[in-house]
């Protein structure tokens, strides 16, 4: 009778302990974000199968004055990408003045090419990876010992977690800060999921924002005063070109 | 039978060869695949699958397994291999697996382990390319640089964060930076470009960007301050090197006219040296250039006591020409020299040095007639004047800072400056040819003692103490005597020595305490002492004899002003309001000594100001603000004796103290902010000046005589605003302005009672300028003019300016620009009243940054003369003065 109590509770002690380290299977990966004139905190919350980036919450150039563009509003929140592999969902939230939206896409399908460079961040041993995607080249540097098809932004499809991801041209330059374990799954998931105005696909957003800029553009280099002459560059968003995705990664 | 054969031959051949050829694009690939599973026999998703050759660590291919554990991988290489099963939360399982043939298909599962994450919480402490502390930001410039900058501003373009405009302007957001600094140290002030674009781009190892800059590094966080600025980290073993830019300019057409820059530069760790030479007679002004280093522009900082003191030029042989750009009327010849250095002494002490030379030759040209019309009187003057300015400047400053702790520093300046000025005219005045002459000194010896200390935190205290002494020695002479009417003596020329010699002292202590809230707490007091010693001796001759020094034109006074002073101001911010208050109370002790008699005085008074700003909502910002000043005389408003201002011109002040006190309301309001569609500004000022100097004169036509007096009562009223708005389906944005300002004084002349002035202007105009991507833009826009002068009878004008610039961009070499302007003077007769001038500017870039050529075209049109027409309220009067002729330079720059 004694031996079964026994039994039982080290059966419970072993199926607690079980369940528990099963919720706590997220790891959190915090990143500064350098893209085009924002720099801001990132975070990277992630299991094998689903993550969440999130970036553009709060620029940590502050620039209040009284000529100040309000170029960057965003909500509580901000922006976000949402990864699911067994769904094979990407979505990118962005959160303006007027409304949440979100962006659909397909995973990109990145050919990788991994080169036998190495380095060491405290313990971890990174591996130099470079790839083009939409109009950028991009050079990452993955850990596989942190073996996760993940990374910053859209990016992943290495043998290991992307801890350092820049563009060739200087645009991105994201770095890592602090890896931390044992993590449960956010509760933000949720809102970012089920709380927005409107959902289009990635076509449709990169019409969208090239109209914008061009605009934006415009109407800067018009209100310029007697004398003064300005170029603007247009690298304002991520993506410079845009072709469908036919074939999936994984 | 045979046809039918020998095309069934032809088509198993041609089967035949369609199979070899297939086999032979089919690539040789061996495939990998499997399931892997945990021990509880189920399927790991996402798990990693890698193949790595047996002694190397290079990755061959790599896989993910799918929703049901399934995995393939994909290789064209033969070999011995090890495949690597790794899951997060898995032990990482190794299978050796050996690749003979090219067309393998191995099949391999595995079983992984259950293992919790081994790896510890990783905080990186290693250099990271971006690193945050608070309101710095540190950019690592290895991580950004591609590898192909030549200077620090292609650099500087790629930090992210910072914004460099094509002329090199930085900005972060849309702030423009302070400064430059290379480990501290700044040349330059808001003329960085001149390092950005020269100093090699190399030797930089960090960037640091300053957010809420402070010019004395230890009110950072207790002045409100949005300042932003850049400071660039020198790599340790970064070689010293000479580098700068050379650029030279001549005129291709006809006259001599040409212009030589040069600047060097040679920055280390320890020792910086920065030389500049500026040699031009194309109407710049070098000084311009290296203003900011003399006299930096550090409006109402704290520790500025003595900014606002400096000697008074009594006469002053006036070259204003109203309404033109400077290098279309300045007549030059100038050469400038400028050496620079700091030297860092220790690590607590840094000393700066600069100095500069400056000769300069400048010739004008006037022609004007004048009509005066005063009550019962009315005549007109003419002028024909031509006059030649030599000046010579000396300038040297000295700066030492020592950081006697982290929280406290003592800041030394000395100032010295020597100006030499000789002028010569050739005046024709009403058909008489007279000439001036004068000669002007200038001597200034300035120090400032100043020590910061950071006590807490959140408060500052600083001590500051000035000694000022000028001295502005004249001589002037006229060769003809023109004031028979004054006096009776048979003179033929006439003579007058003038010094106003100054001496400041002043100590200030200044407490800044920043509250927990926010709100900004300031206290104030120190006692401020200046003396003016003005003496001026006027003498009749005929030819070399003094046969009169006339009573009423000689003046020894000494003007003594004590004010000890003692102001508070606060500044509070409550959601969205921001309230200002500021109290001034001050104690005189005024003493004027004559050579008659001396008087004193001890005034006290207490000016009040008040403000709010309401932020109503992002797009709409009011504020509004009521301040009372008073204004003790200057020793221009207290001498009792004529003094003679201009050839045909005496003035004199009170002979006694005064102070004038006034009331001024503002109002300013914006609505938008200026990235958007529609934005608009107004602003409205009112000024009631309680008592004022005004002057009764003395108007005849061959001299004026006025006397300060003072008046109640005069009011002004201003109001200004600006509308732009975007026009998007023609990439233009138009801007209109409108200003208005109505004003009424008193004022008597000839001896009459104290008669109204009223004087009204508005400007208005419209601007109208394309945003197109392309190669062409243009930019247009009018402004009229309008003024009234109201005395007994009433005078007015309209004057109009409008511009036309068209610019093309047709590559990034290649640029062209075109300005013209047009002015057009509504009360000039109709042969002399327009005026149009033509600029081009193209520019060529050989190497951005290396070479450069450009054509600037000036006064195309060749416009000789120009005419001005102005009205005060004794007289009108029509001006025309000579312009630079056409002229065509061609430029070369070039770095080294």
């Amino acid at each position: 009778m004694s031996s079964l109590k026994y039994f039982i509770v080290v059966f419970l002690i072993i199926s607690y302990t079980n369940v528990s380290s099963q919720d706590n299977k997220w790891v959190k990966i915090e990143y500064t974000q350098a893209m085009g004139r924002h720099i801001t905190n990132a975070s990277l919350f992630f299991d094998n199968n689903e993550s969440i980036y999130l970036f553009g919450n709060h620029t940590k150039i502050d620039t209040t004055s009284y000529t100040n563009l309000i170029y960057n509003i965003t909500d509580d929140i901000g922006s976000v990408i949402y990864k699911n592999h067994s769904e094979n969902k990407l979505l990118t939230r962005e959160a303006s003045a007027t409304e949440v939206k979100l962006i659909n896409d397909d995973f990109p399908n990145l050919n990788w090419t991994i080169t036998e460079e190495t380095k060491k961040i405290n313990e971890l041993s990174l591996t130099k990876a470079h790839t083009n995607f939409r109009g950028r080249n991009y050079i990452a540097w993955y850990c596989d010992q942190i073996p996760v098809n993940n990374g910053p932004l859209k990016m992943g499809g290495l043998p290991g977690i992307i801890l350092e991801l820049k563009t060739t041209d200087g645009f991105l330059n994201v770095s890592f800060d602090k890896i931390n374990y044992q993590h449960t799954k956010p509760v933000v998931i949720h809102r970012i999921l089920n709380k927005y105005d409107r959902i289009i696909t990635q076509k449709q957003s990169v019409e969208e924002n090239k109209q914008f800029v061009e605009n934006l553009k415009a109407k800067l280099k018009a209100k310029l005063p007697r004398d003064v002459e300005i170029k603007i560059n247009v690298d304002e968003f991520l993506e410079k070109e845009f072709k469908l995705e036919n074939e999936k990664q994984n | 039978m045979l046809i039918k054969s020998l095309l069934i031959l032809k088509y198993n051949h041609f089967i035949v060869l369609f199979i070899l050829l297939a086999s032979k694009y089919l690539v040789a690939q061996t495939t990998v695949s499997g399931t892997i599973k945990d021990e509880n026999n189920q399927p790991i998703s996402f798990a990693n699958i890698i193949l790595k050759p047996e002694n190397s660590q290079s990755v061959v291919a790599f896989a993910y397994s799918d929703n049901s554990g399934n995995f393939l991988l994909k290789t064209t290489k033969k070999g011995k291999f090890l495949l690597h099963f790794t899951g997060l939360s898995y032990k990482t399982t190794t299978v050796p697996i050996e690749i003979i043939d090219e067309k393998q298909q191995i099949v391999q599962n595995a079983v992984l382990n259950y293992q919790p994450v081994a790896l510890k919480e990783v905080i990186v402490n290693a250099e990271r390319p971006i690193t945050i502390k608070k309101d710095t930001i540190v950019f690592n410039a290895h991580s950004f640089a591609i590898g192909n900058e030549q200077v620090v501003e292609d650099l500087l373009r790629r930090i992210p964060g910072l914004n460099v405009s094509n002329d090199g302007t930085i900005k972060v957001g849309n702030q423009e930076v302070e400064k430059v600094m290379i480990d501290g140290d700044d040349f330059f002030e808001k003329g960085y470009k001149l390092l950005t674009k020269n100093m090699p781009a190399h030797s930089i190892d960090k960037v640091e960007l300053l957010q809420r800059y402070s010019n004395n590094k230890h009110l950072k966080g207790i002045e409100n301050s949005d300042k932003v600025a850049l400071n660039l980290k020198l790599k340790e073993e970064a070689k010293r090197q000479w580098f700068g830019n050379f650029s030279a300019a001549h005129d291709l057409v006809s006259e001599k006219r040409y212009e030589l820059k040069s600047n060097l530069m040679n920055f280390g760790k320890k020792n910086k040296y920065y030389f500049l030479a500026n040699l031009n007679n194309v109407g710049k002004d070098a000084i311009g250039d290296i203003n900011q280093l003399i006299r930096p522009f550090r409006w109402n900082e704290p520790a500025s006591i003595g900014d606002n003191q400096n000697a008074f030029n009594l006469l002053d042989l006036g070259t204003y020409v109203p309404n033109l750009k400077q290098k279309r009327v300045l007549f030059n010849n100038a050469e400038l020299l400028s050496l620079n250095a700091i030297f860092t002494l220790s690590e607590k002490v840094k000393m700066k040095t600069l100095g500069f030379f400056n000769w300069d030759e400048n010739d004008f040209y006037r022609n004007s007639f004048q009509s005066f019309i005063v009550r019962n009187t009315s005549f007109e003057n003419t002028e024909d004047f031509i006059l030649r300015k030599k000046k010579i400047t000396g300038f040297g400053k000295i700066d030492f800072t020592y950081d006697i702790s982290k929280t406290k520093t003592i800041e030394y300046t000395g100032k010295f400056n020597s100006t030499n000025e000789e002028n010569r005219s050739d005046l024709t005045f009403n058909g008489d040819l007279l000439n001036e002459k004068q000669k002007s000194n200038n001597q200034l010896f300035d120090q400032k003692l100043v020590i910061t200390n950071k006590f807490k935190d959140n408060k500052v205290i600083l001590l500051t103490g000035r000694y000022i002494n000028e001295k502005t020695p004249q001589n002037y002479s006229v060769n003809q005597f023109l004031f028979s009417d004054l006096f009776t003596e048979n003179a033929n020329n006439t003579v007058q020595t003038s010094e106003n010699k100054m001496q400041f002292v002043g100590f200030d202590a200044h407490l800044m305490n920043k509250k927990t809230n926010g709100s900004l707490f300031e206290f104030q007091m120190g006692n401020q002492y200046r003396t003016d010693d003005l003496i001026s001796d006027f003498q009749l001759k005929e030819n070399e004899a003094i046969i009169s020094q006339p009573l009423g034109y000689q003046n020894k006074i000494s003007y003594h002003v004590n004010d000890i002073y003692l102001n508070t101001k606060y500044r509070y911010k409550f959601k969205k309001y921001t309230f200002f208050s500021q109290l001034d109370l001050h104690q005189l002790y005024n003493q004027l000594e004559t050579m008659e008699n001396k008087q004193t005085q001890l005034p006290f008074f207490v000016n009040p100001k008040v403000g709010i700003v309401w932020e109503i909502n992002k797009t709409n910002k009011l504020s509004t603000s009521y301040s009372y000043n008073t204004t003790n005389a200057s020793i221009l408003e207290v001498h009792n004796q004529y003094i003679l201002t201009g050839f045909r011109s005496f003035s004199k002040g009170t002979g006694t103290f005064n102070q004038t006190d006034a009331s001024t309301i503002l109002l300013n309001y914006s609505l938008g902010s200026w990235g958007q569609k529609f934005f608009a500004t107004a602003f409205l000022m009112y000024n009631k000046n309680h008592d004022f100097f005004s002057t009764n004169s003395t108007i005849s036509q061959n001299y004026s005589q006025s006397e300060k007096i003072i008046i109640k009562d005069r009011e002004s009223i201003t109001f200004s605003s600006n509308i732009d708005r975007y026009f998007k389906s023609v990439s233009t944005n138009l801007k209109i302005t409108l200003d208005a300002t109505k004003s009424n004084y008193k004022n008597s002349v000839n001896n009459a009672h104290l008669r109204e002035v009223k004087s009204n202007s508005i400007n208005y105009g419209l601007e109208l300028r394309s945003g197109f991507k392309g190669v062409f833009n243009y930019h247009i826009g009018s402004k009229w003019n309008f003024n009234e002068i109201k005395t007994s009878s009433t005078h007015s004008f309209t004057n109009n300016m409008s511009f036309l610039d068209l610019f093309f961009i047709f590559s990034d070499k290649l640029d062209i620009k075109f300005q013209t302007e047009r002015y057009f003077f509504g009360s000039l007769d109709r042969n002399n009243n327009t005026y149009n001038f033509l600029d081009l500017e193209a520019r060529y870039t050989v190497k951005e940054n290396k070479l450069t050529f450009s054509l600037s075209g000036n006064n195309l049109f060749n416009t000789t003369t120009f005419k001005n027409y102005s009205i005060s309220d004794i007289s009108i009067s029509k001006s025309e003065y000579r312009i630079l002729p056409r002229h065509l330079l061609l430029k070369m720059e070039y770095r080294f």
